[in-house]
Formats: structure tokens, C-alpha cells, sequence
């Protein structure tokens, strides 16, 4: 049995940002999920959600929840990111004055991403956008 | 420490109550960058986040690691949209007058004269 649901992404709107992570957290609790797995998604669901209102137009995110993975696509329109190694690199950061001044913008984003995920897939397209998909594996039981 | 001896210590005002006042805290995080509270968070349920990050971001980066209990610093004025957040994630909202650097001073010691009596 598979859960899926899709949440639209505004640029720019702080006081919405996490509105998605907090809404799937509560899900996998809800599901009885592990609590370190619970722990992986809403960080890296997060980290994800807050890059597309930091730094894109708009974008889409869509949660699969499946029997042995939890699996995240996120879609955004934007200016795509111009080097894919350095946004990889701890402390490396393009936010904008404003978006530090909301706390973010230290260049962990997707450094915390890839730490708690099983695995991740960045593509991007320099002013169209970023597709990010990532997933975290279920232990079988 | 329990939520109500930080109280004590920080003279703080209690913005939302969440968590019961006999929480235990073990930890506590200063800072005010969130992706620092995402990475370093171990334990959110006994972690006490201190900031003068007082924006609603704050709160939901709390949510995200189960951090209970956030204490804003330097007696600053918060959003609505915060105590909202507070409100529906059941954390404890404190406001303390001092600054971080005397928070974590006074906590600091605190902690040290706990584990020192606690070694005669």
C-alpha cells in the first residue's frame, strides 16, 4: 500500500515554509513510522522545502510513502543552481541577505539532505529549475 | 534541569505552554542558524533551543527535530505567526530579557554546580 500526496511550493513565503514537512511528520507518526526514520524525513523534507522558497520561483513536492521506502520528488521553476558541486560543499551558500536573516542560508541545505538520505538525485537547468529527488529506505519487517 | 528551575534562573515569561513543567533538559542548542539545529540536534526531546531568532521558523525547525521547549533572548518581540506555530506544535515558548550570552553563562552554571554538588 502506497501513500501519495503533493504539496505546491511558493518562492518566497517564510511563513509558510515547513508547512509540507510538518504536514508529512505528523503523517508518519500518525503511521507509527520509526522515530530516526521520522527524524531523516523532516530533515531532509525541510532542508528541500526551504531551498525552493529560498531560492525558486515555485515548486511542486510530491511524498511517496511506500511499504519500504519513503520517496520525495521535488520540482521547482527557478534560476537552477550554477554549480552543483559547490552548493554540495558544507558553508557554500547563494541565499540572499533576506534569507539569512530567516536563520537559513549557512549552505547545509543539501549537505543535510545527503547525510540523511539513502540516496539523492539533483538535475538542474540553469534559469528553468532544479529537480531534486531523494529517498529513505525501510527497514523490512 | 526541569522547564521550571530554566525558568527560575532565566526569569523567563512563558509565551506558550506546551510541554509539562517537569520536562527534563539535558541539552541546549544557542544559535540562530537553523540548518546548525536540523545537522547537531541529537535529542530534540531533551534539548532546549535558545535564540534571538524570533521569526516563525524558528519554531517549525524546532518541530522538525522535537525540540519542546525554545527560549527567545534580548526580550524580543515575536510574530503572531510564531505563537501560532507554538500553539499547534505544543512547544513551550519562553521569553527571557537577557542575552545569549548571559543565558548560556547562567545555564552553564548552573549545570556545573549541579554536577559539582552531586560529586561530594
Amino acid at each position: 500500500m502506497s501513500i501519495s500526496k503533493i504539496y505546491h511550493l511558493e518562492g518566497g513565503n517564510f511563513s509558510e515554509a515547513g508547512m509540507a514537512s510538518s504536514d508529512i511528520k505528523k503523517l508518519l507518526k500518525k503511521l507509527g513510522l520509526p522515530s530516526n526514520i521520522i527524524k531523516k524525513v523532516a530533515i531532509a523534507m525541510y532542508e528541500a522545502e526551504i531551498n525552493v522558497v529560498a531560492h525558486a520561483y515555485s515548486g511542486i513536492m510530491e511524498v511517496m510513502i511506500k511499504p519500504d521506502e519513503i520517496f520525495v520528488s521535488i520540482e521547482d521553476e527557478g534560476p537552477g543552481i550554477k554549480d552543483i558541486n559547490m552548493a554540495m560543499t558544507e558553508g557554500f551558500s547563494t541565499a540572499s541577505q533576506k534569507v539569512r536573516e530567516m536563520g537559513f542560508g549557512a549552505g547545509m541545505g543539501l549537505p543535510n539532505i545527503k547525510r540523511n538520505t539513502d540516496f539523492m538525485n539533483l538535475e538542474t537547468e540553469i534559469d528553468k529549475g532544479t529537480k531534486l529527488k531523494f529517498g529513505i529506505k525501510l527497514s523490512g519487517e | 534541569m526541569k522547564i521550571d528551575e530554566l525558568k527560575k534562573i532565566l526569569n523567563a515569561e512563558v509565551l506558550t505552554k506546551g510541554i509539562d513543567d517537569n520536562h527534563e533538559i539535558e541539552n541546549f542548542c544557542c544559535t540562530e542558524l537553523m540548518s546548525d539545529v536540523l545537522a547537531f540536534t541529537n535529542d530534540g526531546e531533551s534539548t532546549a533551543l535558545i535564540t534571538a531568532l524570533s521569526n516563525a521558523q524558528t519554531l517549525r525547525t524546532a518541530d522538525m527535530v522535537d525540540i519542546r521547549v525554545v527560549v527567545i533572548v534580548r526580550g524580543k518581540q515575536v510574530e503572531e505567526k510564531l505563537i501560532e506555530i507554538a500553539e499547534e506544535s505544543g512547544i513551550t515558548l519562553l521569553r527571557t530579557k537577557y542575552p545569549i550570552f548571559t543565558v548560556a553563562g547562567k545555564l552553564y552554571q548552573h549545570i556545573n554546580m549541579e554536577s559539582a554538588s552531586e560529586h561530594k
